[in-house]
């Protein structure tokens, strides 16, 4: 893991790479703009010492290995496999030869187009104020050195700065082997690690290291297009599979580390209480116990105690048998009635931040027009990683060293610094794999306690491992939410109005409020999946309240679009219905201008046989959702027990996420979207008693297994368009598709999740 | 207290109840068997136990003295057994972290059944995955079985 880790925090100017770098390798840097720049100063005797931009992706060692420079969490999603994809194929190494490194934590990594999702914009908005918010935002990531995994934005981000790196790298080496035989660049090529002459001639790229550090790299260089493409398009074997299936992979909770001590903890059941008083003697001397330790609330976690000890099972018998007298704090009175009265309360009397309009916003209706109104609402939901909440940390003199499963590097660098007392310059981090992550992993409430119990334990790495109760009970969970619809269909069956107010809480000022700053404005994660939809419809108002009762919220997997997808698409489908039209067709109109869209919709329409009978007691439920950047269209095909319970037979999605990279990769997130969406629309539901979750573990908070899991079909739309995000479109419209075959089936319009048929 | 893990002899010095998980985990140092609940509801600690798959966080290490424990890291001979290739194959896992605990029950299955049915697979195969990799983990079972995946 630390074995090919660039220095945590390398000054800008003097990039000094490790041992195996300093004895002769070759640094590409390549600036985000996708204009590449590097530069190189040999060293000493045959040595060569490389100096290079901070935004280096690619190290060349004189075995051709390859080393790319990883600055995204690998948490299922393939990003170790899809990001060296994009540096090889430009660069025309041999795939076996690459292997990935953790890059340092610096603002050249930062995740621009993450931040840019904070910009209320909609897909189609173009133009200078989207350039000035773009503007703004890249510059806001690099300086907090925004480096993180989410948004599902990897490979969106990659797409050119990756491309270039490895472009750059490649014209250094012909320009190394033209001047080496006296022959023009342009009859060069690369295949296979080596420059190619016309002749026949090869040199191993190898070869021209000390050659190739001594020539000005180009200030641009040529992309391939999509039809030169030798390794993208192709589904290439992930690279991290083969260690996966042998138990061999290294997360977060396998870290081991000499002389490595295991700590656990128990928070206040109440979110956000406080810790009263409590007895550790008895714990103190329990076998392998060190330390029994008052852990204060940190970036948002509760307080609490935890164990310090030699392996996980003894702090955990410890830390259960402690005496612990809690004390309330401000959630104390709230449940989840309280909690949904109160998102009402300020549904009903605040007017909200309107996030997008047209034509007539408030409009009044015509006369004869049919005016529909419904009330929607979401429930709170938990990430439930298989991998519960852990981090190593070990604090000694010359600062801190922490191995993380984290999606936060910037933060929980900066956390680690915070919480230690050192600088930022003494903070090195490994990202290990992730046991999922699913946004639970943007916060770092769990890495600042771990740093803040190796503190107690100078000179001995500790590994905390919370319980899967801690993690279940205090989760930042994907926040509930109210909304209400309202819309006019002329007599003619024509959507004249659609209107959205929803409630739900900022998850974007709780988390930079947990990360120390102030937090105001709009957050257009409150909305979006509604905002921004597709339809063409003359007049519109979409409005957000921050609605914010304390319970802590997080980013889950497609954030706002999870619920408001399904209140957009289940409402769309009771408004076809109410105008007497086929909900495809009714849809189908209102994207007269949006191809792409209608093509989305269309496929999977034809692939599930919509319209074609089914077996008695089946219907079909569709739904169209954008987000991240790509289109999804999915038809569900579902029955009803005999207990009313929800059956979910085939669910057929189409996708359009620009140019596909690694198609079987896309394939296996919506795939796996699919049951992650299924999950909370038929089971998922939080539920809070006197500030206390009450769902602790799998047994209480049901997940999709085996048995319950539909056929799956995925169905991917050709396109050379850049390529959008995949680990989260899949999810939002599975709930809505779900619900409107159920109306087929019942007549029962369901407007709260998770869906339950009266 | 002596085990035998994965064919080889070995002494541990655990508290007689500390679960299995714990004694491989933090004492045997074989970390690919995973800690997912704690109270056997999602599988990701599954090893097998004379053939068996059991759930190991509940299953205290006294009680399987002299028992022949199978974990992960011994599923594979001098090749990968059938089931990880297949796995390979049709490419499973994505986070990957309840993969050691599928496999580990999917051998147990096809020790007893060589050639399970859809329906088989639904009722061995109780382990839980976040990721949702279940179709693919249900294609990866087929195909190993056919190519004699049970034999082993």
């Amino acid at each position: 893991m630390s074995k090919h880790s660039a220095p945590a925090n390398p000054s800008r100017r003097q990039f000094m790479l490790t041992a195996t770098l300093a004895s002769g390798a070759l640094l590409v840097g390549c600036a985000t703009s996708s204009k590449p720049v590097a530069t190189y100063v040999p060293g000493s005797d045959d040595k060569l010492v490389s100096e290079a931009q901070l935004n280096a992706y690619i190290r060349i060692d004189r075995n051709g290995k390859v080393y790319v420079a990883i600055a995204r969490s690998e948490m299922g999603q393939g990003v170790h496999t899809s990001l060296p994809l994009l540096v090889a194929e430009e660069l025309g190494c041999r795939w076996e030869d690459v292997t990935i490194e953790d890059a340092p934590i610096d603002g050249e990594f930062a995740n621009l187009v993450a931040a840019s999702l904070m910009l209320p914009f909609r897909p189609d908005d173009k133009g200078v104020l989207v350039s000035m918010g773009r503007w703004s935002t890249d510059n806001f990531a690099r300086m907090m050195k925004l480096i993180m995994t989410g948004g599902s934005t990897s490979v969106r981000g990659a797409w050119l700065p990756m491309r270039s790196a490895g472009a750059t790298a490649r014209e250094l080496m012909k320009q190394a082997a033209a001047n080496r035989w006296g022959l023009a660049v342009a009859g060069l090529s690369v295949a296979d690690g080596k420059v190619v002459a016309p002749d026949g001639r090869t040199l191993a790229f190898a070869e021209l290291l000390d050659d190739a550090v001594k020539l000005t790299p180009p200030s641009e260089v040529a992309l391939k297009q999509p039809g030169q493409f030798k390794l993208l398009g192709k589904s290439m074997p992930r690279k991290d599979l083969p260690a996966k299936v042998q138990g061999k992979a290294v997360y977060g909770i396998d870290v081991q580390l000499p002389n490595m001590l295991v700590a656990t903890l128990r928070m206040n059941p109440e979110l956000g209480g406080k810790l009263g008083s409590f007895d550790a003697s008895a714990a103190s001397k329990a076998p392998g116990v060190h330390k029994v330790l008052e852990l204060p609330a940190l970036n948002g976690a509760t307080a609490g105690v935890a164990v310090i000890a030699d392996s996980y099972w003894q702090a955990k018998t410890a830390v259960e048998s402690i005496d612990i007298k809690w004390q309330s704090g401000p959630l104390a009175n709230i449940d989840n009635a309280a909690m949904y009265a109160y998102l009402q309360k300020e549904l009903n009397e605040s007017s909200g931040f309107t996030y997008h309009s047209a034509g007539d916003s408030k409009r009044d209706p015509a006369q004869g027009d049919k005016v529909l109104r419904a009330t929607f609402r979401a429930p709170l939901l938990a990430h439930a990683t298989m991998e519960p909440m852990n981090t190593t940390a070990l604090v000694t003199d010359d600062g801190v060293e922490v191995w993380s499963p984290t999606q936060m590097q910037g933060f929980a660098a900066k956390v680690a610094a915070s919480v230690a007392g050192v600088s930022s310059s003494q903070v090195k981090l490994h990202t290990t794999l992730l046991g999922g992550g699913f946004g639970r992993r943007l916060d770092v409430d769990f890495i600042a306690q771990a740093v803040f119990l190796a503190k107690q334990m100078p000179g001995r790495p500790v590994k905390l491992i919370w319980s899967r109760e801690e993690d279940t009970r205090h989760d930042f969970y994907r926040p509930a939410a109210v909304a209400e619809y309202t819309a006019h269909l002329d007599s003619r069956g024509q959507l004249q109005y659609l209107a959205l107010k929803s409630a739900s809480p900022s998850i974007g000022h709780q988390q930079l409020n947990r990360l120390g700053f102030p937090a105001m404005g709009p957050d257009k994660t409150m909305v979006e999946g509604g905002y921004d939809l597709p339809y063409q419809v003359p007049n519109m108002r979409f409005a957000g309240v921050n609605a914010d009762i304390g319970v802590p919220v997080g980013y889950w997997r497609s954030v706002g679009h999870s619920f408001q997808a399904f209140f957009l698409e289940a409402w769309m489908d009771e408004l076809a219905h109410a105008a007497g039209r086929d909900s495809a067709e009714f849809r189908l109109a209102l994207l007269q201008d949006q191809p792409r869209y209608r093509a989305v919709l269309q496929l999977a329409l034809d692939k599930a046989g919509y319209g074609q009978p089914l077996p008695a007691g089946r219907a079909h439920g569709i739904a169209l959702a954008e987000s991240f950047g790509s289109i999804v269209a999915q038809v569900a095909e579902v029955s009803l027990n005999a207990d009313k319970s929800i059956r979910v037979h085939r669910v057929v999605s189409a996708i359009d996420c620009g140019f596909v990279l690694q198609p079987d990769t896309v394939v296996q997130q919506v795939e796996g979207s699919v049951i992650f969406g299924l999950s909370a629309a038929l089971y998922g539901d939080i539920e809070i008693k006197k500030g206390q979750v009450q769902q602790s573990s799998f047994n209480d908070y049901q997940l999709l297994k085996m048995a319950d899991t539909p056929k799956i079909e995925v169905h991917l739309v050709p396109s050379a368009e850049a390529p959008g995000g995949v680990g989260e479109p899949g999810v939002p419209p599975v709930a809505p598709a779900v619900a409107n075959a159920l109306f087929r089936l019942t007549g029962q319009r369901l407007h709260s999740l998770p869906l339950r048929v009266a | 207290m002596k085990l035998t893990i994965n064919g080889k002899p070995v002494a541990v010095r655990a508290e007689p109840n500390t679960p299995l998980l714990w004694v491989l985990r933090d004492e045997l140092g074989l970390l690919g068997t995973k800690f997912g609940c704690g109270i056997a509801a999602c599988g990701a600690c599954t090893v097998l136990v004379d053939g068996e798959a059991i759930r190991s966080c509940v299953m205290p290490v006294s009680a399987i003295e002299g028992k022949a424990i199978t974990t992960i890291e011994g599923l594979a001979n001098e090749t990968l057994h059938p089931l990880q290739r297949a796995w390979l194959q049709v490419q499973a896992p994505q986070c990957g972290y309840c993969q050691s605990g599928m496999l580990m029950a999917s051998a147990a299955l096809l020790q007893k059944n060589a050639n399970p049915s859809d329906q088989d697979i639904d009722d061995n195969i109780t382990n839980i995955c976040r990721c949702g990799t279940y179709p693919r983990v249900r294609a990866a079972i087929h195909l190993a079985a056919k190519n004699g995946g049970g034999k082993v």
